[in-house]
């Protein structure tokens, strides 16, 4: 060992400072804030829009360089949508709790965002989980829930967008009115036409009442919601219902899906009915619960229409299913595990995101809320099956689209949002 | 003329420099392999990526490399009736480091992970073990 106590003084310094750095470097740094980017790509001009909860970005060639951002709004927001039709353009909705709801729309012609709409404003009924879908035709819906007193809990409420952009008047979705009402999600068919979704119960955590409800807009010279609503569950065994969502393919044919207990669900509705199939049993977990479920229907290509898939989490564990219009019986094809969040994610994953390319392919991506690596798979009809690529990148709160042969992901990492456009 | 007393039994610190350089050398590995790139500054990406198999296995093998190496390095400086001394500095060091990532704290990037305390504790130990069971090579 070292003889000399010069030698050692000399030393000991460097070698401190040497350890001290070694445990920064390999320490991962904050993430920042720009988090929970959404996406969402058009292959045919290669415009892509990127929206961040505070910024949103255009890009209009096909190169991989997107921006620079533009601020819609200087104020934060707590949740974000955004979804985009076969032209191109886009609407992004977002939530502050404390604020309200808030909606703006790129116009691809234009190559511009329109001013910020306000489409509710909070005061004391906080608004959150915002919700949007544009049909490939053009016409869309944003959703969202308001927060109200007891014995109502909250209210659902929803704005018609027409195929060039005009945001309608709010109007009140109907509900049970006394029950805790969940996250709406809603799907839009070519004439305007839409349908909400969401889960009722005594409170969020019901077990022994829960309830998937689904309501109807009909578009026309009275646009309204039709008290008519559907209890899409009733014929199934109590049990804890988590996630909910709907599509709409570019016939008008509704489908949706929610997860239940251990098990995940899906119903059908014929395009131009108000009658809702009986639930369809899509898979049952083992050792856990779907979380995070995610469904995408194409509504793009006529030869692909109403293909549809759903995705979800159990624990690590990216699960997805398929089901095919065209397929004998229910059409629903067994569930698949996908892939594997990286272990070395600690806080578990966070919804996956998940769309159609409206060539009967789709993309599912997953992440979770601790910076870990993040993954993606593809479906291709041709193959057909998926392709998975584990290990994409660093980052979290992950968010993919793809049109066409074009796929766009969109994620946080230390540095900021990055995303990327790839063509598999 | 008067024999070091300091050093008059010490090792030589030949095989300590060597385990704890190599030690080193072995955890940038880690993360220039099995690292994704921009998980941490240190994380490059110069070599392709580990499969998803050696990821979780190696999710603490660098905290238990830094706290042998850097106990053997010391150690060579300070001398092995320092070792005890050592071990719970670097311990002490990369424990603090790891605590300080843990949310309700929040003064470091990164995600706590207990594993991570016993991967520590892990190499300290066997840096320990190293330097007091290493043969007494150069004994005067």
């Amino acid at each position: 060992m070292t003889r000399s106590p010069r030698l050692r003084a000399i030393l000991t310094a460097p070698l401190l400072a040497l350890g001290v750095l070694t445990i920064l470097a390999s320490e991962s740094g904050p993430i920042n804030p720009a988090s929970s980017p959404r996406i969402a790509v058009h292959q045919a001009t290669g415009t892509t829009v990127l929206a961040l909860l505070r910024d949103a970005a255009i890009s209009l060639n096909a190169s991989d360089a997107i921006g620079p951002l533009a601020e819609l709004s200087g104020e934060t927001g707590d949740a974000l949508a955004l979804s985009m039709d076969g032209g191109g353009n886009a609407s992004a909705v977002w939530a502050d709790a404390s604020r309200g709801v808030f909606t703006a729309r790129f116009n691809r012609a234009a190559t511009a965002w329109s001013a910020v709409q306000t489409l509710a404003t909070a005061g004391p009924e906080p608004a959150y989980f915002p919700h949007a879908h544009l049909n490939a035709a053009g016409p869309g819906m944003a959703v969202w829930y308001q927060r109200t007193p007891e014995p109502n809990f909250g209210h659902l409420w929803s704005a018609p967008v027409t195929a060039d952009g005009t945001v309608g008047t709010p109007l009140e979705i109907p509900t049970g009115g006394t029950n805790m009402t969940g996250p709406p999600k809603v799907a839009v068919d070519p004439a305007g036409n839409a349908v909400t979704v969401w889960r009722e119960g005594v409170d969020w955590g019901d077990v022994t009442t829960p309830q998937v409800w689904a309501a109807e807009y009909r578009a026309g010279l009275i646009p309204a919601w039709t008290t008519a609503m559907t209890h899409l569950n009733a014929s199934l065994p109590a049990a804890q219902v988590f996630d909910v969502a709907v599509g709409a393919d570019g016939a008008g044919n509704m489908v949706a899906a929610w997860s239940q207990g251990t098990e995940v669900y899906a119903a059908h509705r014929p395009a131009g009915s108000s009658m809702w199939g009986a639930p369809w049993l899509l898979h049952t977990v083992a050792g856990g619960r779907a979380f995070g479920l995610q469904l995408a229907v194409d509504d793009i290509d006529p030869a692909a229409e109403g293909s549809a898939f759903v995705g979800w989490m159990v624990g690590r564990a990216a699960w997805a299913v398929r089901y095919d219009p065209m397929a004998a019986l229910s059409g629903w094809e067994a569930a698949i595990h996908v892939s594997d969040l990286d272990m070395n994610s600690q806080d578990g994953p966070v919804p996956p995101s998940l769309d159609t390319n409206g060539a009967g392919g789709a993309v599912f991506a997953w992440s979770s809320q601790d910076p870990a690596t993040i993954g993606y798979a593809i479906y291709n009809p041709a193959t057909p099956g998926w392709t998975a690529f584990p290990q994409f990148d660093y980052g979290r709160n992950v968010s993919a689209s793809m049109d066409g042969a074009m796929l766009g992901l969109a994620w946080s990492k230390n540095s900021g949002a990055h995303t990327t456009r790839v063509t598999p | 003329m008067a024999r070091d007393r300091t050093t008059a039994h010490e090792p030589s610190a030949l095989p300590a420099l060597t385990a704890g350089s190599a030690a080193l050398l072995l955890g940038a590995l880690v993360y220039l392999s099995a690292r994704a790139p921009g998980s941490s500054p240190a994380a490059l990406g110069w070599l392709p990526p580990l499969s998803s198999f050696w990821t979780p296995l190696l999710g603490q093998f660098p905290s238990l490399l830094h706290a042998f190496a850097f106990t053997l390095l010391t150690t060579v400086l300070l001398g092995t009736r320092r070792v005890i001394f050592s071990a719970l500095l670097w311990a002490g060091i990369d424990a603090a480091f790891e605590i300080a990532q843990h949310p309700v704290i929040g003064g470091v990037g990164g995600t706590f992970d207990p594993l991570d305390l016993l991967a520590i504790a892990t190499g300290a130990g066997l840096a320990i073990l190293f330097l007091t069971r290493s043969p007494q090579e150069g004994a005067q």
